[in-house]
């Protein structure tokens, strides 16, 4: 059940307020299961057979937590972790390393048919987050209902943002319709499930448009032309935000709908002046995963310069894999890790760029390494490049008006939290919103279905 | 920057009120925006489906076939119709009246398959108000799918085609309708010319000869292949007795409820010689099994149905000249089916 299709919005969406509502007034102790049962009915939704996995997931790692409480048995919680990695690997990456293992001669070649389920990546380093807490001493043992919803969410259980335990744990024992702001909260919800709808119906889904048909173009080995190849490099790198950046909305505005802040994940990244500012402006609930349970275990900038530039190098290279089982996204991983890298020794040498520099450098590496991002091979990325240096035909035609709109919102415009959030109550606005809304509907009744991009992940 | 995580126990903030009226008018005034968006829509009928009281001037704009057959198919000017995909695109209504009397509307759509095409004979029967007098239905290769849901291959607006208000009314909520809805518009207030051609009738020989046939390197490569030329050959069908073909059984209550008078054709279009499963071939047997089975079924419907076979070996399929692709004839071919299909009318009237 995507959130921009009409099964979500006038369906799901409705009874599960209907029914929250009901049993937060009537039966409040009913209120973490019923939303349990609404999320995993949400998520069973996609493929049914996928949901033994999200529940064994969570009564196995719930087990795990428990029997560390209880034993104080320190190594289950790194077997624990192990064991929900393997889990992610053999579903996302099985085929991935034995395709590496065919380069090796001798060794025979398996390859297995199997889906991916969705939201794995996500849930996975939830488990990661909490666990690793908990050994700490840090994060308490929750009950069954209360984890299973830590995970299993439903406006954050397929893509994000990934949440911390201690950001969404004290959230569930609110009465949430009781607070003085209930009213202003679903109200504000109601306005960024507008505006996530909107960015990726009215700009993420258009550009894409302009962006895939160039992409298979060099896909198949074709020379792409001038100004083809900005397009597609252009336009994708605005797809991406609004489509990703769209989908945190949603869910941000969802959440809030039922009592829930969950965290900031955008905040204006193509304002960004340097590429250490970009990270922590883009997916910033992963970049905070990737430096606290990554970054940091590695060392950090706490043992010298050549471990900071390793584990900056190795941290990023992993956050590369992360996103697909293909060595586009490791090398893209791993650009960006020796870039953060040369950041730390051009600040250590002491030296400075002018902001309007900084952000055009930052753009065009961002730019560039999101060609490596959507090409589905180093070949196809490679017709791109050739193609923005004009060595696969000069014709400079550019379909550029979108792509302008899009860039205009995305570098001036301000985050859909904080526009939200500045909005007076007034009810001119609100019947703006509402046409907004109808207008969003009329384009998600066209045939065309988008999926989100973040969902491959 | 609020909204914040942190809970506060004060008392009920002024605003509150205000943002209840707010929360409630961006809900409400979405369901009445769209409610009275489509309501708008279907009055003013931007496909002229006949669906809506007012506005009943007939004629569209040129639209793609998919949606224009939806006001075509109501054209009371027609007592015959040619069901297909761009297989049969080129037989000409004009000339098929010149043979039989009868007036042909060209409601073939490319691409389709049966699926659509039963919900477009559907349509142009049950917007008949005098007896039809003959149906031309083209059973290529996709009528013999053993899928029983008859998967389509391309997107179809089966809402617009639908028996249901509400299945219609639902899918209005689109925005292609809603760009549909100016050019309408001005259709009605008698601002613009364009018309959608009546009879539906495209040559896409004459338009590919002027214009030139952009694939044509690509189409002359694929029609050299020969796909068979390696298939093994048996003496009787491998799969004999196990084959279904669930269309056959639509196209057999489809004509066992034509008017008793009226003539069934079905025309199997050609292949170019290379893409002809040859005989022996277990492609072949299917064929041919599938042929048979459609027939059969439409003759226990209704009596006076002829089948014209045009997947044969034949002089006119294995001239290269007369192909555009695999699939696609030209008018010499066209002239020819016209010719079988004016004598089987003749046969069986």
């Amino acid at each position: 059940m995507l959130f921009n299709s009409f099964i979500f919005l006038f369906a799901f969406l409705p009874a599960a307020l209907l029914a929250h509502g009901a049993v937060e007034r009537f039966r409040p102790a009913w209120r973490l299961p019923v939303l349990l049962g609404l999320s995993l009915f949400f998520y069973g939704y996609w493929d049914w057979r996928f949901v033994p996995l999200l529940i064994g997931s969570i009564v196995v790692n719930w087990l795990v937590a428990r029997a560390f409480v209880r034993s104080g048995l320190s190594i289950l919680i790194p077997l624990a972790i192990t064991a929900n990695l393997l889990v992610l690997a053999v579903f996302k990456y099985f085929n991935f390393f034995m395709d590496l293992a065919t380069l090796v001669p001798g060794l025979p070649t398996l390859h297995m048919e199997i889906a991916l389920p969705l939201g794995i990546s996500f849930f996975t380093f939830h488990h990661i987050m909490y666990l690793t807490d908990l050994k700490k001493g840090k994060a308490p043992l929750y009950d069954p209902v209360r984890y299973g919803l830590y995970i299993a969410f439903f406006p954050q259980v397929l893509a994000g943002p990934l949440v911390r335990w201690s950001e969404i744990m004290h959230q569930f024992e609110e009465r949430p319709y009781r607070r003085p702001d209930a009213d202003e909260r679903i109200a504000r919800g109601l306005m960024l499930l507008v505006c996530g709808l909107a960015k990726k119906t009215l700009l993420g889904d258009p550009l894409s448009e302009y962006v895939n048909p160039i992409f298979q173009a060099a896909a198949a080995g074709k020379a792409i032309a001038l100004g083809e190849a900005w397009q597609a490099m252009l336009g994708f790198t605005f797809q991406i935000y609004f489509d990703f950046s769209g989908y945190t909305d949603m869910a941000l505005g969802l959440a809030l709908l039922f009592g829930i802040v969950l965290p900031q994940n955008f905040d204006v990244p193509y304002r960004s002046v340097s590429l250490q500012d970009f990270w922590r402006r883009w997916h910033m609930t992963l970049s905070r995963f990737l430096r606290d349970y990554l970054y940091i275990a590695m060392g950090g900038n706490r043992k010298g310069l050549a471990i900071q530039l390793a584990a900056l190098f190795a941290t990023m290279t992993l956050g590369g894999l992360w996103h697909g089982a293909g060595l586009t996204f490791v090398a893209w991983g791993a650009a960006h890790g020796l870039a953060l890298g040369a950041g730390v020794l051009w600040r250590r040498a002491g030296l400075a760029l002018p902001r309007p520099a900084g952000w055009v450098l930052t753009m065009l590496f961002v730019m560039l390494t999101w060609v490596l991002f959507r090409a589905t091979s180093f070949d196809a990325a490679l017709r791109i490049y050739e193609g923005l240096i004009g060595l696969g035909g000069a014709d400079p035609s550019i379909k550029w008006r979108t792509i302008l709109v899009a860039a205009l919102v995305a570098v001036l415009g301000p985050t859909a939290w904080t526009f939200v959030h500045r909005i007076p109550p007034r009810r001119a606005i609100a019947i703006g919103f509402a046409v907004l809304l109808v207008v969003v509907l009329f384009k998600l009744g066209d045939d065309a279905n988008y999926e989100f991009i973040y969902f491959q992940f | 920057m609020n909204s914040s995580i942190s809970s506060s126990d004060a008392a009920a903030r002024p605003d509150g009120p205000l943002w209840r009226r707010f929360a409630v008018t961006l809900v409400a005034g979405a369901a009445a925006v769209l409610a009275l968006a489509l309501a708008a829509i279907f009055l003013i009928d931007p496909y002229d489906t006949g669906r809506s009281p007012f506005f009943s001037q007939a004629g569209v704009r040129a639209l793609a076939p998919a949606t224009g057959n939806a006001s075509r198919g109501r054209d009371p000017a027609f007592d015959a119709m040619i069901a297909g995909n761009s297989r049969i695109q080129l037989i000409s209504p004009e000339r098929l009246k010149a043979a039989t009397g009868l007036d042909f509307v060209q409601m073939s759509v490319p691409g389709s398959g049966p699926r659509e095409q039963l919900a477009l004979i559907d349509w142009f029967l049950g917007h008949r108000r005098a007896p039809v007098k003959a149906l031309l239905v083209s059973i290529d290769e996709s009528w013999c799918t053993a899928d029983p849901a008859l998967p389509s291959e391309r997107p179809f607006p089966f809402w617009l085609y639908a028996a249901s208000r509400l299945d219609y009314a639902r899918g209005l909520l689109r925005w292609e309708v809603l760009e549909e809805v100016p050019p309408r518009l001005s259709h009605l207030l008698g601002m613009s010319a364009e018309r959608l051609r009546p009879d539906g009738y495209w040559d896409y020989d004459a338009e590919y000869t002027q214009k030139g046939d952009k694939a044509a390197a690509a189409h002359r490569q694929e029609m050299r292949a020969r796909p068979y030329a390696n298939a093994q050959r048996y003496d009787r069908d491998p799969a004999e007795g196990t084959r279904s073909f669930p269309a056959a059984e639509r196209l057999g209550t489809l004509a066992a409820a034509l008017p008793g008078d009226a003539v069934l054709i079905l025309v199997v279009p050609p292949l170019y010689i290379n893409a002809l499963p040859p005989e022996g071939t277990e492609q072949a047997f299917r064929l041919r099994a599938c042929t048979a089975a459609l027939a059969e079924s439409a003759r226990k419907g209704h009596a006076r149905t002829a089948l014209i076979d045009w997947r044969t070996d034949r002089p006119e399929t294995r001239d290269p000249a007369r192909f555009f692709d695999r699939v696609h004839y030209r008018q010499p071919v066209a002239r020819a089916m016209e010719a079988d299909i004016a004598d089987a009318f003749r046969r069986v009237r």
